[in-house]
């Protein structure tokens, strides 16, 4: 997978590059409507992500974000959408994490992860292993539970 | 040793545009450090969005950022149309483009106006009003309301659009250089202006690119993305327009690529004038949309965003295959470009932040989500 | 008899002209508001009274029922002291303002001059006074315990250093020319062209633009920059004593406009003016007209103020310093030099 081949690439050709690159740390790469999802192994998100900034150019990190499923194991999906700027290519990033463990930070490798991944921890509890400042981003302090878990109630009653 | 000083900047501050709290650390009026406090408008519309319906959820996207609804509303309803697999016919798409376009009119003559005076200048925020206000009643013709339009729906629009709107359109539209030019004149070359902005708020091009910056602060940076020509959607392949691109990302670039792209979009806006088709507006079985019953979409997962005057403004939904979403992320220009801030005042006055803040271009109700 | 007459000159002389500068400082709000808001396509006031003229007087009553809240704190003595100290300054300025020459003057007690005290040091008297009025800002922005204030205050001091020497610099060509400090003299040695708007251009300059940034006005209001600093010293400060800062404030901008017509702009000279050799003083040509027209010309500078106010972004105050020292000293020390140069018949 390299920054030249890029041109002539698919989002999901990149997607199944990647998989080609990383055999074990790649679980699966197809395609979900329009796509390009990648389910990369949790332990390995970091080498990943920094493989594919460094040496292939996806450099723009915008987004991260944490989907709750309760009935399936591991618990939480944390996606990290990932493109380049000088071609129409996205990627889609998928780590699963059990309740209770962490993730690594990627804090170091771009910036924008910053509040991306505290809000994540914010909203459905997946702290980061190496952030600077893993702290809740729109809650107050001493907020308890996390709202875009399912199992956060919508409505409470007034005490 | 001097002695550190903090401040507050906010909540209740006249620039932080809203909520926005920021901390600062003084060593007399030079920031040595800051922190920032967001969420003080946080309205959990993400959780909302998975107990209701697709189509209601358009009202909620009005109030994201509330200077630029109709995009709001453009950029969901695409998103929801490309999970369905929606197309929407010719006169349609021109009409999404022409109002995505006035709306980038509205917030940039904003921009302009609030810009101004935050630098201290009172008279340039009553000229983008007033021009602004034009719109604004044009928008109201269409939808009845001034900000909150919710007027995009999933598979078309609420209603059809009166040929009276494109005159009066047009009308607007050969006048906006001349409202431009009035407003370049009281700050563009302003010495004052010029010396308030040039070198201020400077973001690098790599810690532009690595902090997700979006929008005009991207461009200003000298990084010529812009969804329009990046990845086309609507009809902006068909447009002749340019990137507006600045050299130094400071402040005044900043200020310099949203007049560009004003003027870019008045030629955008007399383009689709010129270009508009006539026949439907709404795909073909749109009844199957309409509110109030509900509609079901099928299960996957679709990440779509567009440029929006603030940047890009991107929608992630996973579906389940019910009514409602399972899960929909919003990404927000004015999060992403206000995480970068505190790299971009280190070192500054208290006045250069409030020029950087400002020119950041933020809304708050965006940000909190 | 003669004393008792010269006291009674002298304190309704004092009364008519406190009386009147009040007022005029009032209304100068409504005239700035009705301006702007024309500039920037308003109405500006209009709901009190005819043309909204009432709104000074009904601001000022507010104000003055307005509960004024003591913040948690604050040092009690400097805090009440402040607004006092800014507004004495300006009142006392108003001593020394010649509306208008002995000649245009009432001639029921002789001909005394339209001015409450004609002293020979008149231009050291306005330059003590106004050097003051930071004094209250200071005591303002220090004692709230508020750090916007204290910024204010920190502002303002580190501008008076820097436009004050200019300020005072601009005027010593006129003196060399003039050759005394009493503004009487200033204003006859002008006649009724020989303006020092034109003989003394540079000067002119300065001098204007160190009293836009002595008054505290846009663009150079940075201790009170409202988008940056809330309101500066006075955030803390309502009712009675925010209105104290407001009427000084004002009071300055036309005491302030009033002597950049004595001194560049020919004060109560007006056009057709011939000179009486017996009582060796300027004559009007209708009699009485000197006062009208020294309104006149000290409006337009304030009207000059509104204007910058209503098109100029502010400035920051670090570049204002580097302008005062950098720009506006060596021109004014120029022009010191040139005029003596200039003038050396007279030295």
């Amino acid at each position: 997978m390299k920054k030249e081949n890029l041109k002539n690439m698919n989002d999901i050709g990149a997607a199944e590059a990647l998989k080609k690159h990383f055999p074990s740390a790649v679980e699966s790469a197809e395609l979900v409507n329009h796509e390009a999802v990648v389910y990369v192994r949790k332990d390995d998100i970091k080498k990943v992500l920094a493989y594919l900034k460094e040496k292939v150019g996806f450099e723009y990190l915008f987004s991260i974000t944490g989907v709750d499923y309760p009935d399936r194991t591991p618990r939480f999906d944390i996606v990290y959408h990932l493109k380049t700027l000088e071609h129409p290519l996205q990627l889609t990033i998928k780590v699963k994490v059990e309740e209770g463990t962490d993730v690594d930070s990627v804090y170091d490798i771009f910036k924008s992860a910053n509040w991306c991944e505290r809000e994540a921890y914010d909203m459905v509890g997946v702290p980061f292993k190496g952030h600077p400042n893993m702290t809740r981003l729109f809650m107050w302090e001493g907020f308890e539970g996390y709202p875009l878990r399912k199992d956060f109630p919508l409505y409470t009653e007034d005490k | 040793m001097p002695r550190k000083m903090t401040i507050n900047m906010g909540p209740q501050h006249p620039s932080t545009h809203g909520v926005l709290r920021v901390i600062l650390e003084l060593e007399g009026e030079n920031v040595v450090g800051s922190d920032m406090e967001v969420g003080l408008l946080h309205r959990g519309i993400e959780k909302l969005a998975e107990s209701m319906t697709y189509q209601q959820i358009v009202t909620l996207t009005d109030r994201l950022d509330y200077v630029t609804s109709m995009t709001n509303n453009i950029t969901y309803v695409m998103a929801v149309e490309k999970l369905l697999g929606i197309e929407i016919p010719p006169r349609g798409e021109y009409i999404r483009t022409l109002i995505a376009e006035m709306q980038r009119v509205v917030n940039h003559m904003m921009f302009v106006g609030i810009y101004a005076m935050d630098l201290g200048a009172i008279t340039p925020v009553f000229q983008t009003f007033r021009d602004r206000e034009i719109i604004l009643d044009l928008f109201e013709m269409i939808s009845g309301a001034r900000l909150t339009y919710s007027f995009f729906r999933v598979g078309g629009m609420r209603e059809e659009i009166p040929q009276e709107f494109f005159d009066k359109t047009k009308d607007f539209n050969d006048k906006l250089l001349g409202m431009i030019a009035e407003y370049e004149t009281l700050l563009t070359r302003n010495r004052i202006f010029r010396a308030r902005n040039i070198g201020v708020g400077v973001v690098s091009k790599e810690y532009a690119i690595n902090c997700g910056l979006t929008g005009p602060v991207l461009r200003a940076s000298g990084v010529p993305y812009d969804l329009r020509k990046a990845k086309p959607y609507l009809m902006y392949d068909k447009m002749d327009f340019e990137i507006a691109v600045g050299d130094n990302g400071d402040c005044y670039d900043r200020y310099l690529v949203r007049i560009k792209e004003l003027k870019e979009s008045q030629k955008i806006i007399a383009q689709c004038l010129e270009q508009m088709p006539s026949g439907a507006s709404n795909c073909e079985d749109y009844k199957k949309y309409k509110i109030p019953k509900p509609f079901k979409v099928p299960a996957g997962e679709v990440y779509f965003s567009t440029e929006c005057p603030k940047g890009e403004l991107g929608f992630y939904i996973i579906s389940d295959g019910t009514k409602s979403p399972y899960r929909i992320k919003i990404n927000s220009p004015s999060y992403i470009n206000t995480a970068a801030l505190s790299g971009m005042i280190e070192g500054a006055l208290i006045a250069d932040v409030v020029a950087t803040i400002a020119s950041l271009d933020i809304v708050l109700g965006e940000l909190d989500k | 008899m003669e004393v008792i007459l010269g006291i009674a000159i002298i304190l309704i002389k004092i009364l008519t002209i406190f009386g009147v500068t009040m007022f005029i400082a009032g209304w100068t709000t409504w005239v700035e508001r009705k301006i702007i808001g024309d500039m920037q396509f308003r109405v500006g006031v209009e709901r009190t009274g005819p043309y909204g003229l009432m709104q000074p007087m009904a601001d000022g009553l507010k104000l003055f029922f307005k509960e004024s809240i003591v913040p948690d704190g604050c040092d009690r003595v400097t805090y009440e002291l402040a607004p006092v100290l800014a507004l004495v300054p300006a009142i006392m300025s108003i001593a020394i303002v010649p509306f208008a020459g002995s000649a245009d003057s009432f001639k029921i007690f002789g001909q005394t001059p339209f001015i409450a005290a004609n002293i020979n040091i008149g231009i050291l008297f306005l330059f003590a006074w106004s050097s003051l009025s930071p004094y209250g800002m200071i005591f303002a922005g220090w004692s709230s315990n508020n750090k916007y204030s204290l910024l204010g205050a920190l502002r303002s001091a580190a501008l008076v250093i820097s436009y004050e020497i200019p300020f005072g610099f601009s005027i010593i060509g006129i003196l060399m020319i003039v050759g005394s400090l009493n503004l009487i003299d200033i204003v006859n040695a002008q006649g009724s062209y020989h303006w020092f708007i034109y003989r003394q251009p540079v000067a002119a300059l300065v001098f204007f633009i160190s009293i836009v940034a002595e008054t505290n006005r846009p663009p150079f209001d940075l201790s009170e920059a409202e988008s940056e600093l809330v309101a500066g010293y006075f955030t803390e400060y309502a009712g009675m004593r925010f209105s104290l800062f407001f009427l000084g404030e004002y009071i300055m901008l036309f005491v302030i406009s009033s002597m950049f017509t004595v001194f560049f702009l020919g004060g109560w000279h007006g056009p057709f003016i011939s000179y009486d050799v017996v009582n060796n003083t300027w004559v009007q040509a209708i009699p009485g007209i000197g006062i009208l027209w020294f309104v006149i010309k000290s409006y337009f500078i304030v009207f000059v103020y509104m204007w910058l106010r209503a098109s100029l972004p502010r400035i920051r105050y670090d570049q204002m310093m580097s302008f005062c020292w950098k720009v506006l000293l060596p021109l004014s020390i120029l022009n010191i030099f040139t005029t003596a140069l200039l003038n050396l018949d007279k030295l």
